[in-house]
């Protein structure tokens, strides 16, 4: 059987050749270890070096504005498309850029993969006990070669946080799809941690947020990395008039995170890429979770974040029983 | 040669606190950062590299300038205080070694940072030698090494029990002097000092830059730059995680008529950093911004100071989410040219 | 130069005396003095350097000092409405409180031209920095040849310093003003050229010989004289210009202004056009 990089190699040659798309974003192995990281090709020997596996990657659907903004623009033809590996999680991504009318799905070619969650290589290496050498991956399990001992995981204890909480383990729509596979680990729904801090009184809640936020180092990775975050111009880089001191104090901190999880509320779709991207690991899931929970309960849906074209927070209600 | 038991650090950093601030080394949330102490039992050696640098110590993210007051009528500008004097704990050889980086921007040019230079004089940098360097490490690369005395005052080699205690400047070996009954002479232990500073690290092994400056001097328009400039968010943690990039911003933050001047770390990476008034923008994308901070790294400042600006900590190899780092950069231009 | 003192506290400073430049109102003239006399005796200027002034509140930015030192008092600057801090400063009046700091950056190297012939080019707000060199030139005339002024901006009305350059600098011997706008209105009255300074420049064309051509304006400007100059067989060496980027220190930490090797606020803003060639062509 084909592995999904070989099928993906052959599918991305179709493309090119038939001249269907103009780029191709996918993986390629990083420079570090175990490490995934974006790659651009723009013919099919670019594409060569790229792979599929299930170490942790990036969220590839953010660049999708960069690099169809021409065609957004109209500086290049409209038909002009773009290709891209796409997961479960990189699907709602890419539809809440179309949802949010930043690009258009006909300038799309969605080549799905399905996922049962990715490695976290920071867990199997505390179990392992030191920096893993070789990490091997099979359907079961996750096998990391120390410096004399091999230790065989079961892939559920090393999957990512973030994978546990998944809502969607294959695109729901795809032009391609590279594999047929149901995902076979099981994703519960999990606000224990929320729960946890609801828990707390409001000052040990306040000490424990300013002491994540006091560690932000305003680098706005979060928004960045974030497809939410797609404002054309954001707020924060708004100088006249300045919405935030650029110095760092603690209330600005507050201000800017409280603002970005509201603005992204009830279209956070969890992919936790916010919190990968923290160089200094402020647990912004749980903030965002928060919100979730809350729209959820309150608005009654199963699911917030999921981007469609009537949203909890993007509609009107006449019988709505609130006053403004 | 002095040795001070583990057990007997809290007591010194309690000691010490009575006339200095402390920084050291502490863990919060699950994240090691070195942070103002003020529980002394709380420190901590659970770590490779703290999430911030010592930098942090000398040229914080943000300080005030000087405030002043009634700008309308009768203005008054007012400096701020002297600082106190500040020791910091648990700093890792690079970051130690990067401090004499920030020397030469603030303090070899024609004009000195005051700021800066109050804080270095008044400061001691406690240093703990590195005892398992990560994949992300690569000081070797910049002859430097898990054991490196270069900018510390004080390194403390890791044994069992003990620290051993090296000490570098005259600083240091006051700070040891005053705290004498604290420490122990158990004479020459040059093995152990040496095991530390012949270790070397995996990356910084491959990563070697030599003469990269030279080569990288017809290279501003290198396609690379422009490969690598695709991936980055320009979220440019990069440059707020580095111990040795020392750009900033100057801001009036104003209330009424009194108010204060800050500044604050300011990114390279950013779109608005060369930003001029009249929109005119001398490095309007991503990719000039990402050739600005390499060339700036591995040519320009090698070319005013004789020295590569890194140190190879690598926190940028850690924490870039998309995989931009300047050991990746180094190796990559090194093959290519 | 005095480094000893705290670089980047400002000193307090009072504006005398505003003039407004042009009809248009966007470049103003501003005669300011130091509160204290012993801070303007240690702010020792040559012509070319800059200095940061504040708006407390607002900013600070890079001017270029536009007096001589040849005539210290009040100090000059003249300032085009650009950003956030020279916004504010146009609305501000005489008595208003502002900061100085500085002198920053190097000079017009005065000393090397001494027996030269000068040939000053200069377009809109670009002829603010040239006017210190000028003037000192003029105030040591006994160590330089002859001084041409090519200016030239956008109609009559947004020439800047008229006085100067009609009724002072012509009536110098061994002075001559060349004056050229971009167009004239209807009904406008002007006797001078019409046309862009590069194409002037060509028809009047300056003899290299023993020259040195300087030159600040718009970019786009000195792009265009760079190539007429070098039409016109001046050497790289003998071209001298000005380079203008963002910058918040003033004194080469922040990063802002670096091109290359080097830092605009302490190795320029004056440069050769040879030492320009050599630098990475970002600015």
């Amino acid at each position: 059987m084909m592995t999904m990089t070989e099928k993906m190699r052959e599918q991305v040659k179709e493309l090119f050749v038939n001249n269907e798309i103009k780029l191709f974003i996918g993986f390629e192995k990083g420079f570090t270890k175990f490490s995934r990281i974006p790659a651009f090709a723009e013919n099919y020997d670019e594409a060569k070096k790229m792979i599929i596996d299930e170490f942790e990657t990036p969220f590839l659907a953010k660049y999708l504005i960069r690099e169809l903004e021409e065609v957004a623009a109209g500086i290049v033809e409209k038909s002009e498309r773009v290709a891209i590996l796409t997961r479960g999680c990189d699907y709602l991504g890419i539809r809440r850029l179309i949802v949010d009318n930043i690009i258009l799905r006909e300038n799309i070619v969605i080549v799905g993969i399905p996922c049962d969650g990715l490695i976290d290589v920071k867990k199997a290496n505390k179990l392992l006990g030191e920096e893993a050498r070789e990490i091997t991956i099979d359907e079961e399990n996750v096998i990391a070669k120390g410096k004399t001992e091999n230790k065989i995981i079961s892939k559920a204890e090393v999957v990512l946080d973030r994978c546990r909480q998944c809502i969607m383990c294959e695109p729901k729509e795809s032009d391609i799809m590279l594999a047929e596979k149901t995902a076979n680990v099981k994703k519960n729904k999990d606000y224990s941690k929320i729960e946890e801090i609801e828990k707390m009184s409001a000052k040990e809640r306040y000490e424990f947020w300013s002491r994540q936020f006091e560690r932000c180092i305003r680098c706005f990775a979060c928004r960045d990395a974030c497809t939410a975050c797609n404002c054309r111009k954001c707020i924060f880089d708004i100088t006249e008039p300045e919405m935030l001191e650029k110095t760092v104090a603690t209330s600005e901190q507050f201000m800017f995170h409280f603002i970005r999880a509201f603005h992204v509320a009830g279209r956070c779709s969890a992919c936790g890429e916010c919190e990968r991207v923290c160089p200094v690991d402020i647990p912004l899931g749980l903030l965002n979770g928060k919100l979730r929970k809350d729209i959820e309960f309150l608005f009654n849906v199963e699911e917030a974040g999921i981007p469609s074209e009537i949203e909890p927070l993007g509609e009107f209600k006449l019988d709505d029983p609130d006053e403004w | 040669m002095n040795k001070l038991l583990r057990s007997n650090v809290s007591c010194l950093l309690k000691k010490l606190s009575e006339h200095t601030e402390i920084y050291a080394s502490t863990e919060e949330d699950g994240v090691c950062i070195l942070a103002k102490l003020d529980n002394y039992e709380e420190w901590t050696m659970n770590y490779v590299r703290t999430a911030n640098s010592v930098k942090d110590v000398f040229f914080p993210q943000n300080e005030e300038i000087m405030k002043y007051k009634d700008a309308s009528s009768d203005l008054k500008i007012e400096a701020p205080k002297p600082f106190k004097e500040r020791i910091a704990f648990g700093v890792r050889p690079c970051d130690a070694a990067a401090m004499l980086l920030l020397d030469d921007v603030f303090l070899k040019g024609e004009f000195y940072d005051s700021y800066y230079k109050e804080r270095r004089e008044k400061g001691t940098i406690i240093t703990i030698a590195c005892e398992k360097p990560d994949q992300h490490c690569f000081c070797t690369s910049f002859d430097l090494s898990p054991g490196a005395t270069e900018g510390s005052d004080i390194v403390l080699y890791p044994t069992e029990d003990f620290f051993l205690v090296v000490e570098v400047t005259e600083k240091g070996k006051k700070l040891i002097k005053d705290n004498a009954e604290l420490f122990e002479d158990i004479g020459a232990k040059p093995e152990i000092v040496d095991s530390y500073k012949n270790m070397r690290t995996v990356l910084g092994d491959v990563c070697i830059p030599n003469d990269l400056n030279e080569k990288l001097k017809g290279e501003f328009d290198n396609s690379y730059w422009k490969k690598i400039a695709r991936r980055c968010l320009g979220c440019g943690n990069c440059t707020f995680v580095c111990p040795t990039c020392h750009c900033f911003a100057v801001c009036d933050v104003a209330r009424g008529c009194d108010g204060k001047r800050a500044r604050t770390w300011d990114s390279c990476k950013f779109q608005d950093f060369f930003l001029m008034a009249g929109d005119h923008n001398p490095r309007p994308t991503q990719i000039e911004r990402t050739r600005q901070r390499f060339m700036h790294k591995l040519n320009y400042f090698k070319e005013k100071y004789d020295k590569y600006q890194c140190i190879g900590c690598g926190r940028c190899v850690e924490k870039c989410p998309v995989g931009v780092h300047i050991a990746d950069v180094i190796t990559h231009m090194k093959e290519e040219l | 130069m005095c480094s000893s003192h705290n670089q980047l506290v400002p000193k307090v400073a009072t504006i005398k005396k505003i003039t407004e430049e042009t009809s248009s109102g966007d470049v103003k003239t501003f005669y300011v003095e130091f509160d204290k006399p012993e801070e303007r005796a240690e702010f020792k200027n040559m012509p070319g350097q800059c200095a940061m002034i504040s708006v407390l509140g607002v900013g600070e930015s890079m001017i270029s000092i536009t007096s001589s030192p040849t005539r210290p008092d009040p100090l000059e600057f003249s300032i085009k409405k650009m950003g956030k801090v020279t916004s504010k400063l146009h609305d501000m009046s005489v008595g208003s409180k502002i900061g100085i700091r500085g002198p920053y950056g190097n000079n017009f190297p005065v000393d090397e031209w001494r027996g030269k012939d000068l040939v000053f080019i200069g377009g809109g707000i670009g002829l603010a920095p040239l006017r210190s060199v000028i003037n000192y030139c003029i105030d040591k005339k006994e160590n330089y040849g002859s001084i041409s002024i090519i200016y030239g901006s956008r109609s009559p009305a947004d020439l800047c310093f008229k006085e100067e350059l009609f009724d002072n600098w012509p009536n110098l011997e061994g002075v001559e003003v060349h004056l050229t706008v971009d167009k004239v209105e209807e009904g406008e009255r002007w006797d001078k050229s019409v046309g862009f300074v590069p194409q002037y420049l060509e028809q009047i064309s300056p003899s290299p010989n023993n020259s040195i051509a300087i030159t600040c304006g718009p970019p786009i400007m000195i792009k265009y004289v760079l190539e007429s100059l070098e039409k016109m067989k001046f050497e790289d060496e003998q071209i001298i210009t000005t380079l203008e980027l963002k910058m918040q220190c003033g004194v080469g930490y922040c990063g802002r202004c670096n091109i290359g090797d080097k830092y605009v606020c302490i190795d320029g803003p004056v440069f050769s056009y040879k030492q320009i060639k050599e630098m990475p062509q970002e600015f």
